[in-house]
């Protein structure tokens, strides 16, 4: 009997519902992230482009490991996916102190999905020997290290964490939302510093691809459940979901996450097509014949959102300032010539013909959509397709046609001839090379295509092996977070190489003087605190950029997705938004 | 003298035998039209390949008329003018005809000029008059509003001519070294044998990237493609080889091989005279299954990104822009470059087939 | 012929060795390498990449590097790591491999079974409206481009209403246990890579198996055959089709490898979880050692299919001898 009764109390402990698994004090999400309230069940599917390299966070540089991952583990503090703002995750609030060095984080009582509870210790483990251990592929070393010296992690007790800063760092907590959390109790026998005998790079083979899925445990809103080589990783709702709707009911809806991964896009369609993927990113190509079958009554709708994420990463066109060709060199370093090839680019007609017309005029680089660095002064400055003007100044450079073979010459008389490289890929890029090649022919400089894979052009690049380039790198909400691109001096300065020496540090004397501004504008946001004055540092980079153009941002494209009719909570914001998470998606019944 | 009498009686025959050939013929008049249609390309096309139309980009292709919208009847065909417009929900590009503007079509009409053979010239073999404003595009235009009838016939340039030099290249070797290996048998063959086999060995893809890159990027893309190709025929002969081996290994020891040994003739003789004619067959089917090879090996090296590349185009780079679902519904005229690869691929078939028959020294005439 | 097997085995050692050493050097002749795919991430600092060639051997010289991996497969039978995975390779490719063979042993059947019976078919009733009719279709298997024809099949699949297209389940039967259910999802995936990859093989062997039959049939033997009175049947079956087959074996054997590297474009078109995509990835991310134990594995199928060729075709034909 007693028996009998235990077997009883089993079950009903089984049988609860989801909600009483509940940490005590969950987090309500964003309201704007909801059109209703969901309902349980179902599963969500999605596509992924190839396989994950690994389910270890640190251990790989892969897209794909990351997208999967961001639905297992959670950073202490994330972005809201309705407005990019931060917000509390595993932390519930932050302090930061009067001089800005010290950031205390207050953890939320929750459990990993083994059931083993969250602590300050997972923090610090995270923080010192993952995200900043140097033999971790996926590290972040350089993002928490400032003028050399590394942010120190402290346990005050089991739910409070401190921070140390070498000095003030207004990007700290952006940059903390990219680090995601992992347990401490799976992954210390992996750390070189904690265990003799274990090699520095172990941590890389933790948690690949034949773990076991119940050894891969995390906070987030789902936790793996199977993973079928090549074919399909299967998630399954986390019991211990720290996240709740507005009425109070646990995330996520779905009580499955399926991703199918698909290399080629066109199956990827045709999947969706058929019913068996959920929702995919599509292409300006892709829309007409989408949004005619959802006109014409297909089981899906097309979703046109203003950009704001950083893909499609938005082209620009480069020169390069050490070219071996000396004369060239000098024309390149020209502001004068930059402006006139600025000119020449049709970007309407760009935007009308590779993309559909599903594309804006891009910031310099950041989006318009970003309220918090955007500077509208730009607009004014950016240079409209004026081929009048183009002539004009290419004049002023002594850049004319002499012999009247209708090719011009430089001002030592040979004829100025450019080559162009870029991904052959990549379809936009391809093709806004084949409408620049046109355009610069007539004007009387004729152009070589030079077109090769993206790896290749990756290659030439970082070797400095290249006249123009179109290449693109994604804009991220915060500057800082691209200061290695856009700051002279860094590795992917990579038109102006000369302003970096072998060590990598940058040379200061190597850059010309509104170079030498941006750097100084870098480096004082990076530490600035102010909202309003690491705002004002950007505004002045963003209006050097745009008029002295170092590179030219020719657009960006808009975010498109298409999405089963079946699914709901995934919808445009007023703002023009597309918003949709996995964990407030639900399946209608 | 009675030598010659009996050669030229064997060539009358083959000629007789393929002519019987229906479809042979029909294989070889369309190849021999599609090589003149490439090599007078210049002249046939009304548009310059290169030139980038904005307002006519993904256009479809025109159609001729011979009766207006009032019902009168010209001989001389004529277009109407193209109207384009954007749906503003789908997006998409429509085209409508504009039946108020009309353009006639006249046989031998100035256009653009070109060089051919060294001559600059202007004249085309038909087309609309170039200062009315009128356009004709037979099969329609690209995204770039470039007329892809002009593509198609400079594209067949490249794919036509690359494929013939990389099969001539490849058969050459692979006949040679497959007689060797199976006509003396031995170390000689073993030899060969192992590095047939050491070349068959290499995938071809890691090749392609490898020697993309390897080539002097300088190169204009033909070049560099004749480049690949040539590699690629240096790496292709091995299964012919095999093949020839096969039929040496057992042809020699035939009695009509060994009847002419014992009569004293020579090796060269005994390969060249005896045996050779006996695999010609083989060699023609091969053969005619190697140009399909070569074309379908430009369209993935096209589709991997490492062959012809813009604005230079070729059969394979253009059925690369089909290469979409939504394409194949929306701009389905952009197909039309793989229906000149499938045609000349069946008509190479279909000569070689019957160039086969032709050959065979027992059939009996026709 | 057991001393002939085991000299040609023999053989193969140098040759794998010989293999190695050139597929090394293409690797090593690409531009780039693993690290290269990190140059364009901002997230990655040059210290991180330089930090990562280090720990994986990346910065020794080539033959360094070339003799390292040789020495753990002649000590532990271990064939290195994948950068990419952090796992040992020949796991990953024994994990990859029994789809594969599924799907290459199936197009083999395929091509095979459709194509001896048709050429028969065609060499007996040359001229015929079916030979025709057969030739046509054969011939314009062979002239489309096969990822091609993949996207058309996937394209008129969904037109018409099907839902079985790329990989070769739907979802929900992915990893489930064996069912009939789930077999016939398999068949109805199956039919598109079957005909996309298989045809141009399958057209291919129908015309050397035509033009063989045909070259047969006039042979002194055959006449003499039929002359003694034997059947039509008889002839064409007993004694033709045995000998048309024969340089058709030779084939065999070299398509095992071929199916396997030949076939990377399509499978990526078609989504199949096979190998050559799996390749295809490692290549262009520069995972070497990954590259290099597949392509020795196909290097050695390629070797071993050879040697099956030849045992066959003595087996087959009593006048081929060894030496």
């Amino acid at each position: 009997m007693k028996r009998v009764a235990l077997v009883l109390l089993l079950l009903l402990a089984l049988a609860l519902p989801a909600a009483a698994q509940l940490p005590p004090n969950p987090a309500v999400v964003d309201p704007a992230l909801f059109e209703e309230i969901g309902t349980y069940g179902g599963e969500l599917v999605l596509g992924l482009s190839a396989a994950p390299r690994s389910f270890n966070f640190y251990g790989v540089i892969d897209n794909n490991a990351y997208t999967v991952l961001y639905n297992i583990l959670d950073p202490l503090v994330a972005e809201n996916p309705a407005t990019g703002e931060l917000i509390p995750a595993l932390a519930e609030r932050w302090e930061v102190d009067e001089t800005g060095t010290q950031v205390t984080f207050y953890l939320r009582d929750v459990l990993w999905s083994d059931g083993t509870p969250f602590t300050a210790d997972d923090v610090v483990f995270t923080m010192v020997h993952v995200v900043m251990n140097p033999n971790a592929e996926g590290n972040s070393v350089d993002r928490f290290t400032l003028g050399g010296q590394p942010v120190l992690w402290e346990k005050v007790d089991d739910r409070t964490v401190k921070a140390i800063l070498p000095s003030p760092y207004g990007a700290f907590t952006r940059v903390l939302s990219h680090a995601l959390m992992v347990p401490k109790h799976k992954l210390e026998p992996y750390i070189a510093a904690l265990n003799r005998g274990v090699e520095p790079g172990t941590i890389n083979q933790a948690w690949t691809t034949d773990t076991p899925v119940e050894d891969i445990v995390g906070t987030g809103p789902f936790v793996l459940s199977e993973y079928i080589v090549d074919q399909k990783i299967t998630l399954k709702r986390n019991p211990y979901s720290w996240r709740v709707d507005p009425e109070g009911n646990q995330l996520p809806y779905v009580d499955r996450l399926v991703y199918l991964i698909v290399q080629d896009p066109e199956v990827m369609l045709a999947q969706f097509r058929a019913g068996e993927i959920h929702r995919i990113t599509i292409t300006g190509q892709n829309y007409p014949a989408l949004k005619r079958e959802e006109l014409a009554g297909a089981n899906y709708r097309v979703l046109t959102g203003s950009p704001v994420s950083p893909t499609p990463s938005p082209p620009h066109l480069s020169f390069n300032w050490d070219v071996d060709d000396a004369e060239k060199r000098e024309i390149f370093r020209n502001d004068k010539f930059r402006q006139a090839m600025e000119y020449t680019i049709d970007r309407h007609r760009i935007i009308e013909d590779v993309y559909n017309t599903l594309a804006i005029i891009p910031g310099v680089p950041v989006l318009p959509a970003n309220k918090a660095f955007y500077n509208p002064e730009i607009e004014k400055i950016m240079r409209p397709y004026d081929l009048d003007k183009a002539k004009e100044l290419l004049e002023e450079l002594g850049i004319v046609d002499r012999d009247g073979d209708g090719i011009r010459e430089l001002p030592s008389g040979r004829p100025f001839e450019l080559t162009l490289t870029t991904a052959v890929n990549v379809q936009a890029h391809n093709d806004i090379a084949v409408i620049l090649k046109n355009e610069w022919d007539q004007l009387g400089i004729p152009t070589h295509l030079q077109l090769i894979s993206s790896a290749l052009v990756g290659e030439r690049r970082s070797a400095g092996e290249f006249e123009v380039m179109i290449e693109a790198f994604g804009n991220q909400p915060d500057p800082q977070l691209r200061k290695a691109i856009w700051q002279p001096g860094r590795a992917l300065y990579y038109w102006h190489r000369s302003t970096m020496d072998e060590n990598q540090q940058p040379v200061l004397e190597n850059m010309v003087d509104w170079e030498r501004r941006v750097f100084d504008l870098f480096e004082l946001g990076e530490v600035e605190m102010d909202v309003a004055q690491r705002k004002a540092y950007y505004d002045e980079w963003q209006e050097i950029y745009a008029d002295k153009v170092p590179v030219i941002f020719i657009a960006k494209g808009m975010e498109l997705a298409a999405v089963s009719n079946a699914v709901g909570n995934v919808f445009i914001q007023e703002n023009g938004q597309i918003i949709g998470t996995n964990y407030t998606a639900f399946i209608k019944q | 003298m009675a030598q010659e009498w009996k050669v030229l009686s064997q060539s009358q025959l083959m000629l007789r035998r393929f002519k019987a050939h229906r479809l042979g013929m029909l294989g070889f008049f369309v190849l021999a039209f599609l090589y003149l249609l490439v090599i007078f390309a210049p002249f046939i096309a009304p548009t310059d390949y290169l030139v980038q139309r904005r307002d006519y980009t993904n256009c479809p292709p025109t159609k001729l008329h011979w009766r207006d919208a009032d019902g009168r009847f010209s001989l001389r065909p004529f277009v109407y003018g193209m109207q384009r417009s954007r749906d503003p929900i789908t997006l998409e590009v429509r085209w409508e005809e504009d039946t108020s503007r009309k353009y006639p079509v006249y046989f031998l009409v100035r256009g653009h000029s070109y060089k051919f053979l060294g001559f600059q010239c202007d004249l085309h073999l038909f087309g609309v008059d170039a200062d009315s404003g009128g356009q004709l595009f037979l099969f329609g235009t690209d995204r770039f509003g470039r007329d892809l009838f002009a593509r198609t016939l400079y594209g067949g340039r490249v794919t036509l001519s690359v494929g013939v030099f990389g099969i001539l290249l490849s058969f050459l070797i692979g006949t040679a070294m497959g007689s060797i290996s199976g006509y003396y048998g031995g170390r000689v063959d073993n030899a060969i044998q192992r590095f047939i086999e050491l070349l068959r060995s290499f995938p071809r893809i890691p090749l392609w990237l490898a020697l993309s890159v390897m080539l002097p990027p300088n190169w204009s893309s033909v070049k560099v493609y004749f480049g690949v190709v040539t590699i690629l025929a240096f790496l292709d002969w091995t299964s012919l080889a095999r093949v020839v081996r096969g039929q040496f290994l057992n042809l020699r020891e035939k009695e009509f091989v060994e009847a002419a040994r014992a009569l004293g003739a020579g090796d060269r003789s005994i390969i060249f005279r005896h045996i050779l004619p006996n695999i010609v067959s083989y060699l023609v089917v091969t053969a005619t299954l190697s140009f399909p090879g070569m074309i379908m090996g430009e369209s993935t090296i096209s589709f991997l990104g490492l062959g012809i590349k813009e604005p230079m185009t070729s059969w394979g780079l253009l059925l690369r822009d089909a290469q979409s679902m939504d394409v194949m519904r929306m701009q389905p005229w952009l197909m039309i470059p793989g229906i000149f690869i499938v045609v000349s691929v069946l008509a190479f078939n279909f000569m070689g087939d019957a160039l086969r028959d032709a050959f065979d020294p027992f059939a009996t005439g026709a | 012929m057991a001393r002939y097997i085991l000299r040609r085995l023999a053989i193969m050692v140098p040759m794998m060795v010989l293999i190695s050493i050139l597929c090394f050097a293409v690797i090593k002749l690409q531009p780039g390498d693993f690290t290269t795919q990190y140059l364009t991430d901002p997230r990655v600092t040059p210290e991180m990449v330089a930090q990562i060639r280090a720990r994986l051997g990346l910065d020794q010289p080539a033959p360094l590097q070339y003799w390292t991996w040789v020495k753990g497969i002649l000590t532990r039978g271990d064939f290195g790591y994948s950068f990419a995975y952090k796992r040992p390779v020949q796991e990953l490719i024994w994990e990859r491999l029994g789809w594969t063979v599924v799907v290459a042993g199936a197009t083999m059947l395929f091509s095979w079974v459709v194509a001896i019976p048709i050429g028969i078919y065609s060499a007996t009733h040359k001229y015929s409206f079916l030979d025709y009719f057969l030739t046509f279709i054969g011939f314009i298997g062979v002239s489309i481009p096969s990822f091609f024809l993949a996207l058309v099949l996937m394209y008129l699949s969904l037109r018409l209403g099907g839902t079985a297209v790329g990989g070769l389940f739907s979802q929900q039967y992915i990893g489930a246990p064996w069912t009939w259910a789930k077999f016939v999802d398999l068949l109805k995936h199956l039919w598109i890579p079957l005909i996309a990859i298989g045809l141009s093989g399958t057209a291919g062997l129908i015309r050397l198996m035509r033009a063989n039959l045909l070259d047969v049939l006039q042979a002194q033997y055959v006449v003499t055959a039929r002359a003694k009175g034997l059947s039509e049947r008889v002839v064409i079956y007993k004694h033709a089709v045995r000998n048309a087959i024969n340089p058709l074996i030779s084939l065999l054997g070299m398509q095992l490898p071929e199916l396997i590297s030949g076939t990377i474009v399509t499978s990526i078109v078609l989504n199949l979880p096979t190998m050559g995509p799996f390749f295809y990835d490692a290549l262009i991310n520069g995972d070497q050692y990954l590259v290099m134990t597949f392509l020795m594995f196909s290097a050695f199928l390629m070797l071993l299919g050879n040697l099956i060729a030849d045992i066959l075709l003595a087996w087959s034909d009593p006048r081929i001898r060894f030496e």
